[in-house]
């Protein structure tokens, strides 16, 4: 069983890599974990027959959101610094639980959904001709509402963001006129 | 040749995939060296200079001295550097270079045998993932060397590489909005009839950023920041020596001829030639030699180009390289890619 030999390789890569990402105590080191992560991930849906899908992942995550992740790690935090401190232990204590509650909400409601057969999912999800008609069309079986509401919000986002970190510019720029 | 008939076809499959990673590598990694020498020379001529001419006749050897020479160098690692991102650094540059060409036709078919090593179908897009990994080596090796001068390159290195990444991809839409597909066989195909169908011609604005955007994703100059010798004395590859240098410098050959074989696959009609029949898939052994031959040659003309501008330019400085793309390649692509969905929807 090649598929499932790969599937818990990859699993297992991932699974290691993610509790890098938390326990490393270098900021670096997790992006790089988180890198590893998402390559794992990539692989997965390779795996799964979802080259799209597995494509999208390198480029979006691996290629422009870590790519930023390390830009800011190495213009922001001091990278000369080895170890970071340790949160305190009633920190670590709610952390701990507040995953434990994600995990088992995630759990249960994946395991109280009843997933279709594969075999009539497969030609569907793989070719970008379908993605891109389920995506964009208004009719039935279409998620073009969905589609347009996302992207509402992320622009949303976006110029969120502008505004704040412009107004921080701003005022920065007025005291320095002052002195 | 009956014995390889005979075979199932995974083994077939294998046996055939093996043999062209292997001559595509070696091809690869020949090209590299004579590129560099290429280079040499073409900027030995344009500053009216001779150039390497001592090592065997014109200088052909010349390659195979510095290959040598590189080998024979103590591998030498400094003490202040983070020793598995320096020993990582490398691998991971040449890596990426390595694998675009997968996805590649460089040739229509020899016998029975299509001439690209995997025929996804999303064949673009991997490209573009595989290129964004190319950051990754410059950045470990910047931060890997723990000192100034590589670290400032590796931060050049990452704002460069994501702010031209989305003009490149936007610029490249309008292809798939003509071509109706992501697989570059298809593509190609799509860029078979005649001279005119070339997608240089069809989308010259895309065929312009495009080529523009490919200078920055390899780091040439006009677009060499992270390596401004004269800012940062060599930048992000500062602390390396020997072969580990040596990968750094191959890969940015392999980088340049891999990006310029993505041109020709999409703007330059790949391996075809609108003229004699060689638009057509090859019938016989020679013309499937003489396609790979066509598409080795345009590729050799872009790499020429990009070198020969290399020498004719001067560098942008940081803040014009920046505006240039957020403020005038980027509004530009959206306009093309609007541009051409209207037209298609008058047309249709």
């Amino acid at each position: 069983m090649p598929f499932k030999f790969f599937f818990y390789l990859i699993a297992l890569f991932v699974l290691y890599s993610a509790y890098f990402v938390v326990t490393a105590r270098n900021l670096f080191r997790s992006a790089m974990g988180l890198l590893a992560v998402l390559i794992g991930i990539a692989g997965m849906y390779l795996l799964l027959n979802a080259q799209f899908l597995s494509a999208v992942q390198v480029v979006v995550y691996i290629g422009g959101i870590v790519v930023l992740m390390v830009f800011a790690i190495l213009l922001i935090a001091d990278v000369t610094q080895k170890v970071f401190e340790q949160s305190p232990r009633w920190r670590q204590g709610l952390i701990g639980a507040a995953s434990l509650l994600w995990f088992s909400l995630l759990a249960g409601s994946m395991l109280s959904y009843r997933f279709g057969a594969a075999a009539a999912a497969v030609d569907k999800s793989g070719s970008i001709r379908e993605i891109g008609r389920a995506l964009l069309s208004p009719a039935a079986g279409g998620y073009a509402l969905p589609f347009e509401v996302i992207s509402l919000l992320l622009i949303a986002a976006l110029v969120g963001a502008v505004t704040v970190a412009r107004a921080d510019a701003d005022n920065g720029e007025g005291k320095e006129g002052k002195a | 040749m009956t014995w390889l008939n005979q075979l199932d076809p995974t083994w077939q499959f294998l046996l055939f995939s093996a043999l062209k990673v292997g001559v595509a590598v070696v091809a690869l990694l020949t090209l590299v060296a004579y590129t560099v020498i290429l280079e040499r020379r073409l900027a030995a001529c344009i500053q009216d200079r001779i150039g390497p001419n001592r090592v065997g006749p014109l200088g052909l050897l010349q390659p195979l001295a510095d290959g040598v020479k590189s080998f024979l160098k103590e591998d030498f690692v400094p003490g202040h550097v983070r020793k598995i991102y320096f020993w990582l650094a490398p691998a991971l540059i040449m890596i990426p270079a390595l694998l675009t060409l997968a996805v590649i036709p460089f040739g229509s078919r020899l016998g029975s045998q299509p001439l690209v090593i995997a025929d996804l179908n999303v064949g673009i897009l991997y490209t573009f993932g595989i290129v964004s990994l190319g950051v990754y080596g410059i950045v470990l090796a910047g931060y890997a060397a723990n000192s100034k001068y590589p670290f400032l390159g590796g931060i050049r290195s990452t704002a460069q590489m994501i702010s031209y990444e989305i003009a490149m991809g936007l610029a490249v839409i309008p292809v798939f909005m003509l071509a109706g597909d992501l697989n570059l066989s298809r593509i190609i195909d799509y860029q078979s009839h005649g001279l005119f169908s070339w997608l240089a011609f069809k989308l010259p604005v895309s065929f312009v950023l495009f080529g523009i955007t490919a200078f920055a994703e390899t780091n040439r100059t006009p677009f060499d920041m992270p390596e401004a010798e004269n800012e940062l004395a060599g930048g992000y590859n500062v602390e390396y020596g020997s072969m580990k240098f040596a990968m750094f410098f191959m890969a940015e050959y392999a980088n340049m001829i891999a990006v310029s074989a993505m041109i020709v696959t999409l703007f330059l009609g790949g391996w075809t030639l609108p003229w004699f029949g060689l638009d057509r898939p090859a019938a016989n052994l020679w013309v499937g030699l003489l396609q790979v031959g066509i598409f080795l040659g345009k590729v050799a003309a872009w790499v020429s180009f990009m070198i020969w501008t290399r020498w004719m330019l001067p560098r942008f400085r940081y803040d014009q390289l920046m505006k240039l793309g957020w403020e005038r390649l980027i509004p530009v692509a959206l306009a093309n890619i609007v541009g051409i969905a209207v037209w298609l929807w008058m047309k249709s």
